[in-house]
């Protein structure tokens, strides 16, 4: 009797979180991809993927979103990395810098974006400060670029914003690893630059893959600063997508299947991609044991 | 000429805070040296600079005769075993120790013989393709030895090495490291705060205290010959015994007097004492010094608290003068129906200025 009721403890205890989900987000999920796999009668039909796949927007949402989560991961973690490498280092004012280098980090999405659209309007700071500095003569018009340089311009914003987050993540790494395995290495006749690439950045192998992960996904689902500097369609991104026919034209009889079907869409790119990086990984820490 | 000398060497933390205080140390070529002391005494922080690991503050460190003070640790020519032995968990045992000879640009079959030679004679052949995680504390130890040793450094140093094994593989490590300094002949800095560590591999000691060298001698000079009342209390276990005396003088002969006990001191002492008479000095009895004796021969009675026993002998825990001394003696076992003791000291003893703290005679 006793141990029939040990048996079933743990299950009881996790049942209101279980319930949660599946009532929140099990049957969400399958109900948007059996949404975007039927058409509006509720037969099989792969309809609606390639009316995604063949809007005029697609094309450029997809490349807009592989690309921002590539550049953006590779410069977030370039920077943060080094950011986290000298904060790590104890010297005066060093908490101070920290402090600065975190508050980005206080400030929602939304916010962001209207502080650089300020910053960047034809008579925004930026301008102002660059006239005053004598840097240039005629204001920037900023907020015209189109293609890649919208893309760039989104990607620094984005970096700006989420940089102290990857770089917390990474510092706390750095804080725990064992001080001495970096003064064997200076003992034992390693360059600084040996040091990062042959003792800390393995050792930290988890961590890194834990912060580009978690960034890798975020920078998949980017849409809000997009449509908050240039508004839906300027730069299309592949939930700027799903934002935009849910948002902007619910009332279309196909929105709400596009959307889910954008959202299918997207959970697969993310997934795949994640797959893809944890597999690489996998391979090269079999060719360093070898 | 020395293989390596301090001068004057200080180190101050954060402006105020007087890690090291103005040390001078000579070793000579192969010696193994301990430094001794308690946590806080400097004495790792002292390794460190030797190792530059961490900045001089002020003063100079010499090897063989050249400047060091601003060179990197890899142009020292040290090797170093570290506390927490700092092999790196990512590297298997083999690439552990051939990480320094990569660095080096040493060829292949070069590498794979060194490693070969140093696993061997540590005793790790066996888990060259191992991971550290996948070995004990002791053969981690080993792996961190191999290491040291496959650079070939002029100056090994090691940085209490053995305090995270446990007791028994402790004792054995320390023979296995002193037959491995032996072999190999190199100069070896070793820091510790265990003294029978200390004493079973010392050529000479350094017993530090806050920042500065309390003395330097063989094993058998820091314990028989301890020139400080903290030297006389840290080494030896258990430590020395103080008791506070007066010296007077009768009949030009001199005793150390007290609500105790009178004793009377050797005459040679007499000149060193001649400034003493009259005033209070502290005498130190080793727990040995003091032996059992028969009621007519004694100096004084100790009131037993309890007793300790080690097998070979025991440790009599007693009180006199509400003070509380320890003494050793194969002759009581255990306290059954002991109340007090008949005490007698066998003639040696140190006997310490009270103000200064420095050995008189």
């Amino acid at each position: 009797m006793k141990n029939k009721y040990k048996k079933w403890f743990p299950y009881f205890l996790l049942t209101p979180a279980l319930l949660y989900y599946v009532l929140f987000w099990i049957r969400p999920v399958l109900r948007a991809f059996f949404e975007s796999m039927t058409d509006y009668d509720g037969s099989f039909s792969l309809m609606f993927f390639s009316k995604v796949i063949n809007e005029s927007m697609f094309t450029a949402a997809l490349r807009n979103s592989l690309l921002f989560a590539l550049i953006s991961v590779m410069l977030q973690f370039t920077v943060a990395f080094m950011m986290a490498l000298l904060l790590n280092k104890k010297f005066k004012g060093s908490n101070l810098l920290l402090f600065v280098a975190l508050i980005p980090m206080a400030v929602p999405p939304a916010a962001v974006a209207i502080l650089w659209k300020t910053g960047f309007s034809t008579f925004g700071w930026i301008n102002n400060l660059l006239i005053t500095l004598n840097l240039i003569k005629e204001p920037i018009l900023w907020m015209t670029a189109k293609g890649y340089n919208a893309l760039l311009f989104l990607i620094l914003i984005d970096t700006w914003t989420v940089l102290p987050s990857v770089m917390i993540i990474l510092l706390a790494g750095l804080q725990n690893l064992n001080k001495e395995y970096e003064e064997a290495g200076l003992i034992f006749g390693a360059s600084r630059f040996q040091i990062i690439k042959d003792i800390i950045m393995p050792i930290l192998k988890p961590t890194i893959i834990t912060a580009v992960i978690l960034r890798m996904i975020a920078a998949m689902q980017v849409w809000m600063i997009s449509v908050m500097m240039f508004g839906y369609g300027r730069v299309p991104f592949l939930v700027e997508r799903i934002a935009y026919y849910t948002d902007m034209v619910p009332m279309l009889k196909e929105s709400y299947k596009m959307s889910l079907t954008y959202s299918v869409v997207v959970t697969t790119i993310v997934m795949i991609s994640v797959m893809i990086y944890l597999r690489v990984n996998k391979k090269k820490e079999k060719e360093v044991r070898i | 000429m020395e293989f390596l000398e301090l001068k004057n060497l200080t180190k101050i933390y954060q402006k105020d805070i007087l890690a090291i205080d103005k040390i001078d140390l000579k070793i000579k070529d192969g010696e193994f040296l301990v430094l001794l002391g308690p946590s806080g005494c400097g004495k790792t922080t002292t390794m460190r600079m030797i190792a530059g690991l961490e900045d001089v503050t002020e003063g100079e460190i010499f090897i063989e005769g050249k400047l060091v003070n601003n060179l990197q640790p890899r142009e020292r020519g040290v090797s170093m075993i570290f506390q927490s032995y700092a092999i790196w968990p990512h590297m298997t045992v083999f690439n552990n120790i051939a990480y320094a000879l990569k660095i080096k640009k040493m060829s292949k079959e070069k590498i794979n013989e060194t490693v070969k030679k140093v696993a061997k004679m540590s005793n790790i052949e066996e888990y060259l393709n191992r991971y550290p995680s996948q070995l004990s504390g002791g053969q981690q130890q080993r792996v961190a030895v191999a290491r040291a040793m496959a650079v070939d450094p002029k100056l090994f140093l090691m940085d209490e090495p053995l305090s995270n094994l446990d007791a028994k593989l402790r004792v054995s490590m320390r023979t296995d490291l002193k037959e491995m300094h032996k072999r190999s002949g190199a100069t070896t800095i070793f820091v510790t705060h265990d003294q029978s560590e200390a004493m079973s591999l010392a050529d000479r000691i350094v017993i530090m205290n806050t920042g500065t060298i309390e003395q330097i001698g063989t094993p058998n000079e820091i314990y028989h010959d301890s020139k400080t009342m903290f030297v006389a209390d840290f080494i030896g276990s258990p430590s020395t015994n103080f008791v506070d005396v007066k010296i007077i003088s009768k009949d030009n002969k001199l005793f150390a007097k007290n609500d105790a006990f009178e004793l009377p001191i050797d005459d040679k002492f007499n000149d060193k004492l001649h400034g003493y008479i009259d005033k209070d000095v502290v005498f130190g009895f080793r727990p040995e010094n003091l032996v059992l004796s028969s009621d007519e021969e004694k100096l004084f009675d100790i009131d037993v608290v309890l007793v300790e026993p080690q097998g070979s002998h025991s440790v009599i825990v007693g009180r006199l003068l509400s003070k509380q001394i320890k003494i050793v003696s194969d002759e009581v076992r255990d306290m059954k129906n002991i109340k007090t003791l008949p005490i007698k000291s066998n003639g040696i003893y140190f006997i310490f200025d009270k103000e200064t703290e420095k050995r008189i005679c």
